[in-house]
């Protein structure tokens, strides 16, 4: 168990809206996808959990520590996390950017030793992105943009890996890519959270589901268990038809057809 | 190397050092400085050693440190506009001395040190501080609010100042217009080490998070997904800026654009590395101001002009020029 939130509530000033949730742990080798309408509370979760934001109430614990206690350099060798927004002011080279993944480890100057420059390494290859390391980010498509941050996020060497719309904004190649990349990572023992509006990419890569909406927790478990007729009823109304993925036993959403079938 | 740079601008820095002061309304002779330190008391080595070296020194540091401020004001505000006075520092501090300058009660000499100075500091300070609490939020500093709140800070000190003028003594009036232009004269070594406390520092503090305030421009989430603890960075930088302008800016008074331009400057001769720019801004904004200064001594002399005319007059130029420059580089 390397992250776990118990108890966690969140409210924000002068809002009704509430995140509440009793319980959501995170394993090592395990791919968690956290899915659910527009503002629903993905975000602001994987912020609490991230330690980014302070929870009203209730505790988050990394690898058995309380997050809000710890330092923020020594979270960040076990805990990584790649926020929704990626800006950069400056035109760095997707190396130079991996490099800044090693914060946690380095000095007050940030002179990197050898050991550093092979987590910077293994950290662009991990991403894909070995080929690409001298170019700079003006020059890269927003697929290559998204595996570079994430490089960046990797050479922490990160027990725990959180991801906030990792696929937003990019085509079915790069989101497959993206998930298959994550898969990855768990397989070879990390602990992955995603957070994404992609229910059916989710559904297809996760070993675990988060369904929330409107604060709550609608369901938690396997894809097939939580993605459900009923659930789906619950949480669109009609709209939606449930299928089964040609390849693999997972649940496939389609959206319905609402018009008039002769035209 | 990368910082081969900053190496070649600290060796330019020190060859200012040494050969500004022997510029001046009167030529000096190296006999006579060498003479001087033998005790034979000559007026030239006294102009030398107690009247142009304190004042180079003193050109060079606030010249540098007001650079250095504005190098890291840009970046953790996110706002290429920013300089050090931006923060309504400099307002407080005008409000302070003028206060010191037009009422008789206020004005106190204590040897080299007077009243003018020690409410300039204050002044300072109680807008930088006035300025924090506005700012302060759960998350960390608000940016924009920061902003907002230093400029209407400055509105009020001008309109309290404006106050002020209607009813002051005229006397007190020519005194105090002549602070508000900036100056380096009348300045000991007394003076110089009263303010280097506040600016060592002020600018310790800042180099501190050169590599923290790298981490700054990727936004504060993914900065802080790195550990960088954005909000200490964020209140250190405020701090130590601020302290470091206030000292700044009570010796010598508003010298604008110096901290604005100065980091533009460096940030196209050795790229955005934070660890580079700042020591590279204290040593070409130190020489620069140096510069200036000398000119100010000699262009109409034997008169001085004030050295905020000379750095505005120049300033204003460089920058439309890099701002132009920006632009076709954009399009």
């Amino acid at each position: 168990m390397i992250l776990e939130l118990q108890a966690v509530r969140h409210r924000f000033q002068n809002s009704d809206w509430e995140l509440s949730l009793d319980r959501l742990v995170l394993e090592s080798g395990e791919l968690l996808g956290i899915i659910g309408p527009n503002g629903a509370g993905k975000s602001t979760l994987l912020r609490i959990a991230a330690g980014l934001l302070s929870p009203t109430q209730g505790i988050v614990r990394l690898e058995g520590h309380d997050l809000s206690r710890l330092n923020r350099k020594t979270a960040a060798r076990s805990l990584g996390y790649l926020p929704q927004d990626l800006s950069w002011e400056y035109d760095l080279t997707v190396e130079a950017l991996a490099g800044m993944g090693r914060y946690p480890y380095l000095n007050l100057l940030g002179t990197m030793g050898a050991t550093d420059q092979s987590a910077v390494d293994r950290s662009l290859r991990l991403a894909g992105m070995e080929s690409l390391k001298t170019r700079r980010l003006s020059q890269l498509s927003g697929g290559e943009k998204k595996r570079a941050f994430l490089a960046s996020v990797l050479a922490q060497a990160p027990r725990a890996l959180l991801l906030d719309e990792p696929t937003g904004a990019l085509d079915l190649h790069h989101q497959v890519q993206i998930f298959s990349l994550l898969k990855n990572l768990a397989r070879s023992g990390s602990a992955v959270a995603v957070v994404t509006h992609d229910i059916n990419l989710a559904s297809l890569y996760s070993d675990k589901l988060l369904f929330l909406r409107c604060g709550q927790s609608l369901a938690w478990g396997e894809p097939r268990q939580v993605l459900t007729k009923e659930i789906l009823h619950t949480a669109f109304g009609g709209v939606v038809l449930m299928d089964r993925h040609p390849e693999i036993d997972r649940p496939t959403l389609l959206p319905r057809f609402l018009g008039s079938k002769n035209e | 190397m990368k910082y081969r740079k900053v190496i070649l601008f600290g060796i330019l820095f020190l060859i200012t050092a040494a050969a500004v002061p022997w510029i001046g309304s009167e030529s000096i002779s190296v006999t006579a400085v060498i003479r001087f330190l033998q005790g034979d008391g000559n007026p030239y080595g006294s102009i030398f050693w107690f009247q142009r070296i304190p004042r180079v020194l003193l050109a060079l540091f606030a010249g540098g440190a007001l650079s250095m401020v504005g190098a890291c004001f840009q970046v953790v505000f996110r706002n290429p506009l920013v300089e050090p006075y931006t923060l309504g520092v400099s307002g407080g501090s005008a409000l302070g001395a003028f206060l010191a300058i037009s009422i008789p009660s206020l004005w106190i000499t204590w040897g080299p040190f007077s009243s003018v100075q020690a409410l300039a500091v204050l002044g300072a300070a109680a807008s930088l501080g006035l300025i924090y609490a506005l700012s302060r939020r759960r998350e960390g500093l608000s940016v924009t609010t920061l902003l907002l709140a230093g400029i209407t800070i400055s509105i009020i000190c001008s309109g309290a100042i404006l106050l002020l003028t209607y009813l002051a003594h005229p006397n007190a009036l020519v005194i105090f217009q002549r602070w508000m232009m900036g100056g380096l004269d009348i300045i000991g070594y007394r003076e110089l080490l009263g303010f280097s406390p506040l600016l060592l520092f002020g600018l310790g503090l800042l180099l501190f998070h050169a590599n923290d305030m790298n981490h700054l421009a990727l936004g504060d989430e993914m900065a802080q997904g790195h550990g960088v603890p954005v909000r200490r960075v964020q209140k250190h930088v405020f701090l130590g800026g601020g302290l470091a302008t206030a000292g700044v800016v009570s010796l010598v008074g508003p010298i604008g654009f110096v901290g604005l331009i100065v980091p533009h400057a460096v940030r196209r001769l050795v790229g955005f590395d934070q660890r580079c720019v700042l020591p590279s801004s204290f040593f070409l904004g130190g020489i620069l101001l140096a510069l200036c200064d000398t000119a100010a001594r000699t262009l109409l002399a034997p008169t001085e002009l004030p050295v905020g005319i000379i750095t505005a007059l120049i300033g204003g130029p460089l920058f439309i020029r890099l701002l132009l420059r920006g632009q076709e580089e954009k399009r």
